[in-house]
């Protein structure tokens, strides 16, 4: 295990190097991608920033020396079978966990319009496809948020205008900024 | 009238009772500890990291050598039962199965190693003889199950294994020897052989697992734990960030550990197999602990059979010597319940429960094991036990409040550094 320690001795383990080496081409991105998007975060809270920036400088280490040529060697492999299987586990990838694609997306793209194997592109794109529709699903519910935030607001402006404290042009701004904001949401609905 | 003074009357009763179940710890005990108060575990803990642990276990002389073998090395192993029967048909005409003996007489305790180890005694069993054909008939239909499952790289359970034939096994104890033999014979673990117990433990906390492409975290498992699967030999442990691990001998306990989320204020991972540890949750916390290399407890009623679930953690189970080096934690400390902390901390004395014969006995053969006898702190406490003739369950701290376990004894004890 990788070990990182805290001054009053506390303690963080993760895989460490030659374990990782010894996964499956898709597997490293996933436990990076796992480690940045949830346990980072947590780190954040918990332990001293040195601990925090020693995990995120492993990670790319990580990433850069041994994720990433991993899946370079395998999407470029002759041996068919393999080719298949990786491209399938990142479909499945991109179906559960969409988000832990993000570190891999680059090569993904890359690969999906030069591999001359048909049906590994056709995996591809599909795994992109599901990224991107998570990626745009999850900017909708952001929105979501802030038109839900907004229509509380408009609330107190239909009142204001009401008691004749907002003029017609003023509330029109107001009026139409929400309408906007609601039909970009239905669109994008409409499209995911 | 007469119904208001009998009313009256047991009120008073469950006054009185209820006063008397309060009893004063003789322990001065600390609240609201916190991890950075527990510099012993944290001691233990660096002292762990920074020791050097061999994996590759040596056996000792006169007995039997197990390995935890791939597939393909299983299955030559196999093929070297049924080449050596074969020759065996081909001089003699009266074939028979060599099996390392798993009589009490062929148990060894290594001191050095600390573990319970099957010694180089073997036992002829013979294909063509009346006594010995159906033990190995039953021995050959199991190797048979074992062939497929390693060939097609599958897990059975031993219940399965039962079922698929219950004519030629007529009961599971039957097939279960059978599977013993089998793995013993292969000089091999039982979870080498893909034959595996069903799953019954659970753990929960600050550890996150890989079962395939599949990241299980234990610390988000809602009100509930994960369920140890039988099949250990697909995960890998990912990350952690405990400081410690908690073995449990009791659901109940580990409710009470699931219900306060215990280890986002005392990073640890607690796991429990309600009652003596089954060979997944053994070979489970083995890995972690190995691992991890962290401080490794016990938490297990105040009684001999309590003390018994311990051993089996640190040492292995007498049934499955043969596997001691695979199973056996034998760095793990008994946090508790022992049998001074009845009074340290204030077990209530409703909550105490007179042993009888059959404890008592268990007691007394718990006190003539060499590694109970060797280990003097273990030893004082069974015999404040035999002294005290009272034994108690883990359950028991509750007549203090319902997070007493979690609030005061746990960390008290982790704090204090009183364990063995």
């Amino acid at each position: 295990m990788k070990v990182f320690r805290t001054a009053d001795g506390r303690i963080v383990q993760m895989a460490d190097r030659p374990q990782i080496e010894k996964w499956g081409a898709e597997m490293p991105l996933l436990f990076i991608g796992f480690i940045k998007e949830k346990r980072l975060p947590l780190y954040r809270k918990e332990y001293p920033k040195s601990l925090v920036k020693a995990v995120e400088v492993y990670l790319d280490e990580i990433l850069e020396n041994v994720a990433i040529p991993k899946l370079i060697s395998a999407l470029s492999s002759n041996d068919k079978e393999e080719l298949l299987n990786v491209a399938e586990n990142i479909v499945k990838i991109s179906e559960s966990n969409p988000d832990q694609l993000k570190i891999a997306l680059p090569h993904l793209e890359k690969t999906a319009t030069t591999h001359p194997n048909k049906n590994i592109v056709k995996l591809l794109e599909k795994a992109l496809k599901n990224y991107r529709k998570a990626q745009k699903r999850k900017q909708t519910a952001k929105k979501r948020k802030i038109l839900s935030a907004l229509r509380k607001e408009m609330d107190e402006v239909d009142r204001t205008y009401a008691d004749g404290n907002f003029t017609d042009a003023e509330y029109l701004i107001k009026q139409k900024e929400y309408l906007k904001l609601k039909r970009e949401i239905e669109l994008a609905e409409e499209t995911t | 009238m007469a119904k208001k003074t009998s009313r009256a009357r047991a009120k008073k009763s469950t006054q009185t009772s209820s006063d008397s179940r309060v009893v004063t710890p003789n322990k001065k005990l600390k609240k609201n500890l916190t991890m950075a108060d527990l510099q012993n575990v944290r001691e233990l803990l660096a002292y762990r990291q920074s020791s050097e642990v061999s994996s590759e276990f040596v056996a000792p002389a006169g007995t039997v050598e197990i390995k935890d073998l791939s597939n393909s090395a299983a299955l030559t192993r196999i093929h070297d039962v049924v080449t050596d029967l074969l020759q065996q048909i081909e001089r003699t005409g009266n074939p028979a199965f060599d099996i390392p003996s798993r009589t009490q007489k062929n148990i060894f305790y290594d001191e050095k190693q600390d573990l319970l180890l099957l010694g180089n005694n073997t036992s002829k069993k013979a294909l063509l003889t009346l006594t010995s054909a159906q033990d190995t008939t039953r021995l050959m239909e199991v190797l048979k199950i074992v062939y497929e499952l390693l060939q097609k790289q599958k897990h059975m359970t031993k219940r399965e294994v039962f079922y698929g034939n219950v004519n030629l096994f007529k009961d599971q104890k039957f097939s279960d020897a059978s599977i013993e033999d089998a793995s013993a014979m292969m000089r091999t673990t039982r979870n080498s052989t893909g034959i595996v117990a069903k799953a019954r433990g659970s753990a929960v906390g600050r550890i996150r697992l890989r079962d395939g492409n599949d990241i299980i975290d234990l610390d988000a498992q809602g009100s509930g734990s994960w369920s140890i699967t039988p099949m250990i030999d697909r995960l890998e442990v990912l990350e952690s960030d405990a400081e410690f691990i908690l073995v449990l001998e009791k659901d109940a306990a580990m409710m009470r550990i699931i219900e306060e989320k215990w280890w986002k204020k005392y990073p640890c991972i607690a796991m429990t197999a309600e009652g003596v540890g089954n060979v997944a949750t053994r070979m489970f916390l083995k890995k972690i602990n190995t691992e991890l290399k962290i401080p490794t407890y016990c938490l297990v009623d105040c009684d001999p059979w309590g003390h018994y679930i311990y051993s089996v953690y640190i040492r292995g189970s007498k049934r499955l010597s043969y596997e001691s080096p695979f199973l056996a934690t034998p760095n793990m400390h008994l946090l508790g319940v022992l049998s001074r902390d009845l009074d340290e901390y204030g077990v209530d004395y409703n909550a105490r429960i007179p042993m009888d014969k059959t404890d008592i006995k268990r007691l007394d053969d718990m006190l003539k094991e060499p590694y109970v006898q060797n280990n003097k702190p273990w030893r004082d406490d069974l015999l404040l036990m035999k002294k005290q003739k009272m034994k108690a369950e883990i359950q028991a701290l509750s007549s203090h409040g319902i997070e007493y376990l979690t609030d005061i004894y746990l960390p008290n004890k982790l704090y204090s550094g009183d364990w063995i």
